[in-house]
């Protein structure tokens, strides 16, 4: 009587978890150490195309495979069941279920379980459909773009007519004229947000191509110092880029993306800089081992580890590029060091200096260093200064 | 020499008339069209040194209007400019493919970028590429 006693306390408590895992909206795998799948609930059916039935048995990895935009992660399910921590899909990920309907976007988890004896058993795998989540995402950019294409025509507008009230200037009182230089200013400002605006929605859309051509990083040199020589001066800066880089720094990339990437970077040096600063851009080839220093140095140091894991199957010793955009200007707060590639987000200490921006450029830049193949990291610290680190692949 | 003859192609009066004003005292003779049809219709009667288009047009848009001009014998050395609010790069390579010379985002650029354009392509044109 008592064995059907414990039977029964068994049955209820496997019941229960049935009951949960039937009812949830995500999918939940369980495989043995070695990835045959010993249960799968029923919504797995939705993300794989396979029925749980069909699925139990196999090997997870033979049933499903996950695709994502800027990284690869054909080691997801190995790395998973190896046992040694828990593991997560990174962003922009997708499944292609079996049967011919279209990719669902997904999030994934796997964690790995332990008998009581604290000897690895397997693995649970946690499915998200990220359907709704990239829809409402995608709705709220095409309404900032349908918006941002709406606002143009209006200041395109009150630009001419600000334009043609200050040529006549010699009919202008001089107080006259200041306040329409500013208002022609502020809708210069206006106009280029709209264009930053629009810029961000694209490559959200992932609507922005990207070439893939070898440049040397060290070409865009000239380029960065015709544009922000007169600018550095005028704000008592001192400029210099890629100085000291004498050997070649090749990499598959679009120069035209590389240059809104520095940029964005050195308008941000000059404007968030203090008088007789300097602001030094510095390219070199380095190794897979300095950038994981850095990056432990910067917080950055999960993130870039599983970076670089994809290029250490092949070589032991990656060659990187490694640029430096150095400032030693405002810096940015440590509480707000989280925030600072958000969208829209400015630090608290320029704010409060009213120096005038967007809260967009950082967040472009890292969208358009990831689409590369690249990483961004940072160090700052308050009123010292801060410096960009950017790495990519080296092809030489 | 005369004064090189443009056409302006815009449908708000407003930008109409302040990119007229601007150019004529560049000393330029300027004519101007409202929406796609006058467009091809003052093209066709005056065979203009230089066009300044705009895309949004009612009627006919500016991509129709640059097919016709490209598929007209008669017309397709008349040199256009786009000049419109539209910017996203697949509009802008449409137009390049359907031969416009050149694509001015009317809400970043000014009146004297303007000019500097026209001139520049005008003077292009002298010299015959």
């Amino acid at each position: 009587m008592s064995d059907d006693g414990k039977k029964t306390e068994l049955q209820y408590a496997r019941d229960t978890i049935a009951s949960m895992l039937a009812s949830i909206r995500e999918g939940v795998i369980i495989t043995d150490g070695t990835g045959t799948i010993l249960a799968a609930n029923p919504v797995t059916e939705l993300l794989t195309g396979i029925l749980p039935t069909e699925l139990i048995g196999k090997g997870i990895e033979e049933m499903m495979t996950f695709a994502c935009d800027n990284d690869d992660v054909s080691d997801f399910f190995e790395e998973s069941l190896r046992g040694w921590r828990a593991l997560e899909l990174p962003k922009n990920c997708s499944i292609t279920p079996k049967g011919g309907k279209a990719r669902i976007p997904v999030a994934a988890n796997a964690t790995p379980l332990f008998n009581p004896e604290g000897a690895y058993t397997g693995v649970v795998f946690v499915l998200r459909d990220l359907t709704e989540e990239v829809n409402a995402r995608n709705r709220q950019y095409q309404f900032l773009s349908f918006v941002s294409h709406q606002l143009r025509a209006p200041i395109a507008s009150l630009r001419l007519g600000l334009e043609m009230l200050l040529d006549k200037k010699e009919r202008l009182v001089p107080e006259t004229h200041e306040i329409l230089r500013d208002l022609y200013d502020i809708t210069t400002r206006f106009s280029g947000l709209i264009k930053e605006l629009l810029n961000i929605t694209r490559l959200a859309e992932g609507r922005v191509e990207f070439r893939q051509d070898s440049i040397d990083v060290r070409d865009l040199g000239p380029f960065l110092t015709q544009e922000f020589e007169r600018l550095a001066t005028s704000n008592n800066i001192t400029f210099s880029s890629f100085a000291d880089s004498e050997t070649p720094l090749m990499m598959v990339g679009d120069k035209e993306r590389m240059l809104d990437v520095l940029r964005n970077l050195v308008a941000n040096a000059i404007f968030y800089n203090k008088p007789r600063g300097e602001v030094v851009i510095r390219g070199r080839l380095t190794h897979s081992k300095e950038v994981e220093t850095i990056a432990a140095r910067t917080g950055a140091g999960l993130q870039i580890g599983e970076y670089l894991r994809h290029f250490s199957s092949t070589e032991k010793e990656k060659n990187m590029i490694l640029i430096e955009v150095a400032d030693t200007g405002l810096g940015i707060p440590a509480s707000d060091q989280p925030r600072i590639f958000e969208s829209f987000f400015r630090a608290r200490n320029v704010v409060k200096r009213g120096i005038h921006g967007t809260g967009l450029g950082l967040s472009i830049v890292k969208s358009i260093v990831e689409h590369l193949n690249g990483r961004i990291m940072f160090e700052s610290k308050e009123d010292k200064g801060t410096t960009f680190y950017i790495i990519f692949p080296s092809i030489t | 020499m005369a004064s090189p003859h443009l056409l302006l192609v815009e449908d708000d009066k407003f930008i109409s008339r302040a990119y007229k004003d601007g150019l004529e005292r560049e000393g330029f003779d300027v004519d101007t069209a409202f929406d796609g049809v006058e467009a091809m219709e003052k093209i066709r009667a005056s065979s203009p040194n230089l066009v300044l288009l705009d895309l949004i047009l009612p009627e006919k848009d500016g991509f129709a209007v640059l097919e016709e001009v490209r598929m007209d014998e008669s017309l397709k050395h008349v040199p256009i400019i786009i000049l419109s609010n539209l910017g996203q790069e697949s509009d802008i390579e449409k137009g390049r493919s359907l031969g416009a010379l050149d694509y001015l985002i009317k809400a970043d650029v000014s009146m004297k970028d303007v000019i500097e354009k026209v001139k520049f392509h005008l003077a292009k044109e002298r010299v015959g590429h």
